[in-house]
């Protein structure tokens, strides 16, 4: 095993005297970050990091009973980093890049326990190091753990580095998503497709597992941190290591992809969602949160720490959380609608701020965050007529609703005027996600040092959670739109990166056949599936806008779901989307009067979920691979199966050593 | 058919067990006639102007966040009528209840500011601060003077819409309870 742990007991005549039973004992270390690979020495290291990439070291210490930590020394390869004496008191201690926390703490710990910390620890020679923490107790106890790191080399010289990096995450998209959107959008005929997806088109292909630290399944938020810091995240928890402290903001820290260029070559970063800005994606580029439901203190760290990440463009949706509140409740919510509450807010610790020259942050729900960002030089847009407007601001602010945006199938019926469900959720003038990632490139490209751009189709993910087979194609059909637009801009400029990939896969999607003949609504059966030839090849009628005019067609593609809750299916288009609880308006008409749940819907036949009570009436993530594409400078670094953390010292390979 | 569900009521010194009350009032059809929809088009009335809650805030949503209408800014401090469901609240909160677009129930003690109001519900206020008045099922018409702002409520909500009611409708609501309390 690479951890290793080696109790040494110092014991004093007098001191053993007069405490015989506790100065046995040794101080528990039980925990050591970053974590270290607990299976054999011969399997890959956990923790992995580029030179010279920032990330915290921490460990938690119970003492023995009547036992006092005196001391907690941080070493790698032998060499003393870090030394924190406890100066005796009840209250946490920072000094410098340090902190000895002994408060707020998890339930389950040993009297007198702390949690030391260095902060911002980076190394540049590449290899695997040994991770020594030492904890001394006042009697003399003393412990000491063994953990490990690896930083990966750049090989340098090795070619053009990529100037800009695109990743195009299609948030829940595996292969069936990608091979549905296909079908819709360019047809089959006689076998084979009529046409390519833009994504098709990508040279490089690979496999990628998403497993989370702590799960086959991950959620979003590690599911997209891993692929932009290189390690391991918990669920739930975004550009952090898990710790034993309550506080949502102070977890041990590693430095984004976004950071971490920004820091080297001063690039700048973009953030483009159809989520609320603060979703686990948008976030988990460029905040540092062991609570993605963080919502205050989620948007304020990103113009905070703007700093940090070279933050130039935030769009997506999201305005509740940057409005004032001064109430500082939300029941009801404040007269503007804002969301923002000291609950979900943050304060970093002094050790954070100095190590990595972060904000320190401040518990205020009635921050107008959208007039500090115009103070900071963004343009805010707040529709697509703004966006449009706006030209090519230096820097830009989009929040085009609330909550999350409406999916395209809404917006674009909108556009058609064929459906009021943009005007009934408020936002009637929302830009499509290829026009939003136009506008980002636009801004972005001018910064001469290049720049990093996350760009998600967020409700894939949403729709296959709710069993929209319909609106989540059309997500990705949208997504393919945004993704041309990625593509024809690295074709322009060749030092330019682009994936495509997800976070992870959404509802089992299966592309099952298509329906028979006439569709029959409430009639609606499993009999109504045209398997094998029957099914034939669907065909759908593309407006000009790029989208089927109507999804309803004879012989429309069916989907099942191998993570699916319970559904009431019809086979046909759901005229309104379910519920979406974030709205602030969920609860007042129109809103009120849209399906609950899949579950809800009135119309269609009943099939029975595999997943229970716990996944809340929707379909679940599975912990299927996905399929990544790359092209561009350094896209020859991907193929075969990897795990979502290498994607990260690819990037650094092409934006740093180069590749050809 | 409309119900009045009686939980505690400071009407006499002597209160009621709410379940007991809640059965009597079930088999007692005691909604003022004042507060009934009776599946008539509303009545206008002199001096009093038909609100509806669509009607506060502007769509689409504003830039920064929504926005009152300019019907209901030029209706602050003036006599308004409104339609909508009374929020079930257990126990009843003494001196006021809230008057929603939709059916919802408010959370018990212990998550009574997490429950998930619309942001035009309307919180309507009594003369008497220690009336507290029971559940009613189905959609009432309120009439009273409309205050628009930021007020602290007393059971820790911060509204932006109150309603004060009219003296004659509290009055007629007491009647009632009073009414039921002496039948029992």
């Amino acid at each position: 095993m690479n951890l290793r742990r080696n109790s040494i007991k110092l014991m004093v005549a007098a001191t053993f005297a007069a405490t015989a039973v506790s100065s046995f004992a040794s101080p528990n270390i039980s925990r050591l970050t970053p974590p270290s690979n607990p299976i054999s020495a011969t399997a890959n290291t956990l923790a992995r990091f580029l030179p010279n990439q920032k990330f915290d070291l921490q460990t938690t210490i119970q003492p023995s009973t009547g036992t006092t930590i005196s001391s907690v020394v941080f070493a790698v390869d032998g060499i003393t980093v870090a030394t924190i004496t406890n100066d005796g008191s009840a209250a946490n201690q920072f000094l410098g890049t340090t902190g000895l926390v002994k408060t707020g703490l998890v339930a389950g710990l040993a009297t007198g326990t702390v949690i030391a910390s260095a902060r911002a620890y980076s190394n540049g020679v590449v290899g695997v190091h040994t991770l020594t923490a030492t904890a001394t107790d006042n009697l003399g106890g003393v412990t000491t753990t063994n953990g490990n790191f690896e930083v990966m080399p750049i090989l340098a010289n090795s070619g053009r580095p990529a100037k800009n990096i695109i990743i195009m995450l299609g948030d829940g998209m595996s292969v069936a998503h990608r091979s549905a959107a296909r079908i819709v959008a360019k047809g089959y005929a006689q076998g084979k497709a009529q046409g390519r997806l833009a994504m098709d088109t990508f040279p490089q292909t690979a496999m990628v597992m998403t497993a989370s630290l702590n799960s086959i399944v991950t959620d979003s938020a590690p599911g997209m941190s891993n692929y932009v810091n290189g390690n391991k995240a918990q669920n739930n928890q975004e550009g952090v290591f898990p710790d034993d402290t309550t506080d949502a903001f102070d977890n041990p820290r590693i430095e984004y992809l976004s950071e971490y260029l920004h820091r080297l070559k001063g690039t700048s970063t973009g953030i483009v969602t159809t989520a609320d800005v603060f979703d686990a994606t948008p976030a988990a580029n460029a905040v540092h949160t062991s609570n993605r439901g963080a919502g205050t203190g989620i948007v304020d760290q990103f113009l905070d720490d703007r700093n940090l990440t070279g933050l130039t463009v935030l769009m997506g949706g999201g305005r509740k959380w940057f409005l004032p509140n001064a109430s500082n409740t939300t029941s009801p919510q404040n007269s503007n609608g804002s969301q923002r509450k000291t609950s979900t807010d943050y304060v970093l610790s002094n050790d954070i701020t100095t190590a990595w020259s972060a904000s320190a942050g401040a518990l205020d729900s009635n921050r107008d965050l959208i007039s500090d960002f115009q103070t900071a030089g963004f343009t805010y847009a707040p529709d697509k007529t703004t966006l449009v407007n706006a030209g090519t601001p230096s820097k830009l602010l989009g929040l085009f609703s609330f909550s999350n945006m409406n999916v395209a199938f809404d917006k674009i019926n909108g556009r058609r005027s064929a459906s009021s469900v943009v005007s009934d959720f408020g936002f009637p003038d929302q830009p499509m996600l290829d026009e939003m990632t136009d506008s980002a490139i636009n801004v972005l490209k001018q910064n001469p040092n290049g720049f990093v751009l996350m760009v998600e189709a967020a409700s894939i993910d949403k729709q296959a959670h709710l069993m929209d087979s319909d609106r989540w194609m059309l997500d990705v059909v949208e997504f393919d739109r945004a993704i041309q637009k990625a593509k024809d801009f690295a074709t322009a400029n060749p030092d330019t990166l682009v994936i495509i990939t997800a976070d992870h896969e959404c509802g089992g999607a299966a592309l099952i056949g298509a329906s028979k003949g006439t569709l029959t609504g409430s009639l609606a059966s499993a009999n109504n599936v045209a398997i094998y030839d029957a099914a034939k090849f669907p065909t759908y009628n593309i407006s000009a806008d790029g989208y089927p005019n109507n999804t309803d067609v004879a012989g429309k593609l069916l989907i099942g779901y191998g993570s699916n809750a319970d559904r009431i299916e019809s086979w046909l288009s759901n005229p309104l989307p379910s519920q979406d609880s974030q709205q602030p308006f969920v609860g007042a008409a129109p809103l009120n009067a849209y399906p609950a749940t899949a579950a809800a819907r009135p119309v269609g036949f009943l099939i029975p979920g595999q997943v229970g009570a716990d996944a809340g009436g929707q379909a679940t993530h599975t912990a299927s691979d996905v399929q990544l594409s790359a092209m561009g400078r350094g896209a020859t670094l991907f193929g075969g199966v990897i795990d979502n953390t290498d994607v990260f010292f690819k990037f650094g390979q092409a934006a740093i050593g180069g590749a050809r | 058919m409309l119900t009045l569900c009686l939980g505690v009521s400071s009407l006499t010194s002597t209160l009621v067990n709410g379940e007991v009350a809640k059965q009597a009032l079930n088999q007692h059809n005691e909604v003022p006639k004042s507060i009934q929809l009776d599946g008539q088009p509303l009545t206008s009335i002199v001096g009093v102007t038909d609100l509806k809650f669509s009607e506060l805030f502007k769509m689409p949503v504003g830039p920064k966040g929504f926005e009152l209408t300019s019907k209901a800014q030029s209706l602050a401090g003036k006599k308004v009528r409104l339609v909508g469901y009374m929020i079930k609240a257990e126990p009843p909160i003494p001196g006021m209840f809230v008057l929603s677009p939709v059916q919802e129930e408010m959370g018990d003690e212990d998550e009574k500011m997490v429950d998930d109001f619309p942001p035009n519900v309307i919180f309507v206020h009594l003369s008497d601060p220690k009336m507290t008045v029971p559940n009613i099922e189905g959609l009432i018409k309120l009439t009273g003077t409309l205050q628009i702002g930021s007020f602290n409520e007393s059971d820790e909500h911060v509204s932006t819409f109150r309603l004060i009611l009219d003296q004659a409708i509290e009055k007629d609501i007491k009647q009632a309870l009073m009414s039921i309390q002496a039948g029992i």
